[in-house]
């Protein structure tokens, strides 16, 4: 075993277990607002197992992505939605005698069926693939042509989940007069789209 | 310290693991949010499980699609989470209430 | 594997050890003479009116939404940008990367138009 071997285990080990112990976080951390960081660090675990298994660009993206804006968006949710004068901040779990066992059952059931498959029929046969320098490229080579259909239709969910939450979220105008713009339509209730 | 080297069966572990921390979050969080933090996490070991298939089981050359399905994954976790956080503001603007188990207007 | 990501290591231990040894050095040379009025948040030598946490205004919210969903939309942008480089390699591709891209932005920036008419990008 060559020191490279060594260091890849220790790597891999010490960053298994920082996201591990951040995951357990995100269940038992008795408020809210702690748990959003302990979804950041594990996040941010994670983002380096994708760089221990070479995927550079997702390494990239996952803190981008991930890390700078959908954890930092729940941060923001959480902020907006609290008032002191409510009585505090909801927090904790409930039915934890009941999910508990129920989880580790799944984890006991998908565990073994991952142990007990015969990953030898896939093709690389459980071998390490050879690191390519180009990853990116490669990337970027597969999402123009093969999974074409599939990034552009992510633009179409993308703009649907823009609009739909933008709609959802927005104030009542209609029942706000400080908020209304000139020139625009008022009598928006709820959730509809004109 | 004679171990065997980090392999996929690691990383599927490791992603079991992160799977059922994220059910447990979904069914044992009081918070709204709480709910919508154990998804990310379930999306995040399904991710690593699509990487990790893409890494270790390629033919000689490297056939990256599972990072590009990551990817798509990444994207369309943002789309949830900001669908969800739009729906969870207005339901407390509504009802200033974010424990899941009083939404029940339209239980049976 | 891992060792191409040592000088990254380094970069977080030495951002770590930096931090420490700063807070670390000033914690032991201060004066420690704290009293209540030193504790309070500090606005700008303004006395705070009210507690920190009031409740932000949901023009907040969107405006982090339509952020979040274009930088998703930047993380498209990275592969993209470098199989553009291609253009006039010997597997030219010719101006299709460009159009696949134009229909990917223009899409979103429908959501981006949407927002702009429907004065949700309005702050008053």
């Amino acid at each position: 075993m060559t020191w490279a071997d060594w260091f890849d285990q220790l790597a891999f080990f010490v960053v298994a277990g920082i996201t591990i112990v951040a995951a357990a976080g995100v269940v038992f951390v008795p408020r809210i607002i702690h748990a959003c960081l302990c979804l950041l660090v594990a996040l941010i675990g994670i983002a380096g197992l994708y760089g221990l298994m070479a995927a550079h660009l997702l390494l990239a993206i996952q803190l981008l992505v991930y890390a700078g804006g959908i954890a930092v968006l729940i941060l923001f949710a959480i902020m907006l939605l609290h008032r002191r004068s409510d009585g505090g901040i909801l927090g904790g779990t409930r039915n934890l005698i009941i999910g508990l066992p129920a989880t580790v059952i799944v984890w006991f059931v998908v565990a073994a069926a991952v142990i007990f498959s015969k990953w030898h029929y896939l093709p690389g046969g459980g071998t390490v693939s050879p690191q390519a320098d180009s990853n990116v490229r490669i990337i970027g080579e597969l999402l123009l042509s093969r999974h074409l259909l599939a990034f552009e239709l992510v633009s179409v969910v993308m703009l649907m989940a823009l609009v739909g939450a933008i709609i959802i979220a927005r104030e009542d105008r209609s029942t706000d007069s400080g908020q209304q713009v000139a020139g625009q339509q008022t009598g928006e209730s709820g959730g509809n789209a004109q | 310290m004679i171990l065997p080297p980090v392999g996929l069966l690691h990383y599927l572990i490791l992603s079991v693991c992160l799977f059922c921390f994220g059910l447990l979050a979904v069914i044992t969080r009081r918070h709204a949010i709480g709910i919508l933090l154990g998804i990310e996490l379930m999306l995040n070991s399904a991710n690593i499980n699509l990487v990790a298939f893409s890494h270790f089981l390629s033919p000689p050359h490297p056939v990256l699609d599972g990072q590009v399905f990551a990817l798509m994954v990444i994207a369309l976790a943002a789309c949830e989470a900001a669908v969800g956080l739009a729906i969870i503001l207005r339901f407390y603007r509504q009802t200033t209430v974010t424990d899941v188990a009083d939404a029940k207007l339209l239980k049976w | 594997m891992a060792l191409e990501y040592g000088p990254v290591g380094l970069f977080v231990i030495g951002g770590f050890v930096f931090a420490i040894v700063a807070l670390g050095i000033a914690y032991l040379i201060r004066p420690a003479d704290t009293y209540d009025r030193k504790l309070i948040t500090y606005e700008c030598g303004i006395v705070p009116l009210t507690p920190a946490w009031h409740r932000f205004r949901i023009s907040y919210y969107i405006i982090a939404l339509l952020f979040l969903i274009f930088e998703v939309e930047a993380a498209f942008l990275f592969p993209w940008a470098v199989v553009l480089r291609d253009l006039s390699g010997p597997q030219a591709w010719g101006l299709l990367p460009l159009a696949e891209m134009g229909i990917f932005l223009g899409i979103l920036l429908l959501g981006l138009v949407y927002a702009w008419r429907k004065g949700d990008l309005q702050w008053n």
